[in-house]
């Protein structure tokens, strides 16, 4: 479904990509783990489309799309929801979720979505008309999930959602997640949370400074001696 | 008497809410300050005179007519100009020193170009309405009512346009979150291009106003963006209810200010307000701190 081969991405004249390759299949969930500033947000935005790689192709669904702009990614069915959740402030609940369905014209598929997305975070139908910015970290973290996926995603790219969440919230959209690929969303999740993004992936990443390191099923990595000690807290656990 | 100088001050209030809504627009949604749009207003004024010269048409036929060229021309020096360099501007201080120059640069140029096309001479501008209207001892032409009039139906059209269209929430939520609006493919340059034609046609506007009330010339721009500077940070950058109020309350306070106490000094008295806002509410009245 997706594809990154040999992806460079640079911010000016600093390169925080340095020839990074992935591929996901359909209906997979796959994790990318790592450190802060190991270029996971960078992978993310070049695969919708924000950034622009240097150099190395990101193909989705058959066709090259790195190049094209983050309205054309969405229109083909990937959704990103960012690292800091990112809702509009000071529009209503209602308003941040209509324009996660911008760009699709059938207004009764988007009725009948809004309606799946309430479903699934009824805590969001309570707040409706409330700004987005009135919401708690948990609640505006639903909000850009269900912004995202008013979009009807195919594949539905999370960085890092579990940031500054009780571990109450971070059980509770574990479950969300998996859901959502059960009922055939295509996942990457990027997290520094590497022990719940491990045990929900079927396969897994581990980017370092702008290169993967290792790969292999979440449950290898979670066994992985080297991945133990650096990314889930060493013999604690 | 005072009743009178509320009365002129609302007039002048609208103009400067006006000229301070398209400034404030672009701010919120390409965090620009766009140094140029003193001289929107003063091309606004000349298009709308050219129209009514060379068509023979009245000034309110005249001033749509204008205002759609002059959204044409700041969309095009947005598309020109300021796109290419909107990129890096974000992301570093270099970016944005570029951007404030070449706002700059156009400031000159536009204002060069007007004085070597129309010539440095004020030209009147007649709104063809006459005739007075009396409520107690207050009098007020009926051409400054159709100023209030104007800027009341700009400000119904822009609140219907920024929360009852597709365009214009997208715009809110670039102007909210531009990192949010990313991540979900609202296409920013496109949505970006719309805020400058908007923009432009609020100059356009706020200065064939202007240019009714007093005269059209090529200088006539750089005293409406100071004002205009002055209302946004008074109101909060971005804020649109802040600039319509930021703009009513600094045309209240310069008429009362100039009647009352000094008419040499009634700028000072807009400025010192401003001072006391920044030092009460730093963000302005209306801002959200970041």
């Amino acid at each position: 479904m997706l594809e990154v081969s040999d992806l460079r991405v640079a911010y000016g004249a600093i390169e925080a990509l340095h020839g990074v390759s992935l591929v996901i299949a359909e209906g997979e969930i796959v994790t990318v783990i790592g450190a802060n500033g190991a270029g996971k947000s960078t992978l993310l935005k070049t695969v919708c489309g924000i950034l622009k790689p240097r150099s190395g192709t990101v193909t989705y669904g058959g066709a090259v799309t790195s190049g094209l702009p983050s309205s054309d990614l969405v229109k083909r069915g990937v959704a990103l929801v960012p690292e800091g959740r990112h809702v509009f402030p000071e529009m209503t609940v209602r308003e941040n979720l209509d324009l996660g369905a911008y760009y699709r014209g059938s207004r009764s598929a988007v009725a009948a979505d809004l309606e799946q997305v309430l479903a699934t975070f009824p805590i969001l139908r309570e707040r409706l008309n409330l700004p987005g910015g009135s919401l708690s970290g948990g609640q505006q973290q639903m909000l850009a999930i269900g912004r995202a996926l008013m979009s009807r995603p195919k594949l539905l790219m999370l960085d890092e959602p579990s940031l500054g969440l009780a571990p109450a919230i971070v059980q509770q959209l574990g479950r969300i997640i998996a859901d959502l690929n059960r009922t055939g969303t295509t996942i990457l999740l990027v997290e520094q949370n590497a022990r719940m993004a491990l045990k929900l992936a079927h396969r897994a990443y581990v980017l370092a400074t702008g290169r993967v390191t290792r790969t292999g099923t979440g449950k290898e990595l979670l066994e992985d001696p080297a991945v133990k000690e650096s990314y889930l807290g060493g013999h604690v656990g | 008497m005072l009743a009178q100088q509320l009365a002129n001050g609302l007039v002048l209030g609208s103009i400067y809410a006006l000229s301070a809504l398209g400034f404030t627009l672009i701010f919120g949604a390409a965090r620009v300050v766009n140094f140029a749009y003193g001289e929107l207003l003063m091309l606004g004024a000349f298009f709308t005179l050219t129209v009514m010269t060379y068509s023979g048409l009245p000034f309110f036929v005249a001033l749509p007519v204008a205002m759609v060229g002059v959204a044409l021309l700041s969309v095009v020096l947005f598309l020109l100009t300021l796109r290419p360099l909107l990129r890096g501007a974000y992301t570093s201080l270099h970016g944005e020193l570029q951007v404030i120059l070449v706002t700059l640069g156009l400031l000159y140029i536009l204002r060069e170009a007007a004085i070597i096309i129309w010539g440095t001479a004020p030209r009147q501008m007649d709104m063809g309405v006459t005739g007075i209207q009396m409520v107690g001892d207050v009098v007020m032409t009926n051409q400054r009512l159709v100023v209030i009039a104007i800027m009341a139906m700009l400000v119904v059209g822009l609140y219907w346009l920024l929360y009852r269209t597709r365009i214009g929430k997208a715009l809110r939520a670039i102007a909210q979150n531009r990192e949010g609006a990313l991540a979900i493919g609202l296409n920013t340059d496109r949505v970006i291009a719309f805020v400058f034609a908007v923009s432009g046609a609020m100059a356009c506007a706020a200065g064939s106003l202007l240019g009714t009330l007093y005269a059209v010339e090529p200088n006539m721009g750089g005293a409406p963006l100071l004002k205009a500077f002055v209302i946004v940070i008074f109101g909060g950058l971005g804020s649109v209810p802040g600039a319509i109020v930021g703009g009513l309350a600094i045309g209240l306070i310069e008429n009362l200010a100039g009647a009352y106490i000094s008419f040499a000094f009634k700028d000072v008295f807009t400025f010192i307000l401003l001072i006391a806002v920044l030092l009460l509410r730093p963000a302005g009245l209306f801002g959200r701190a970041q």
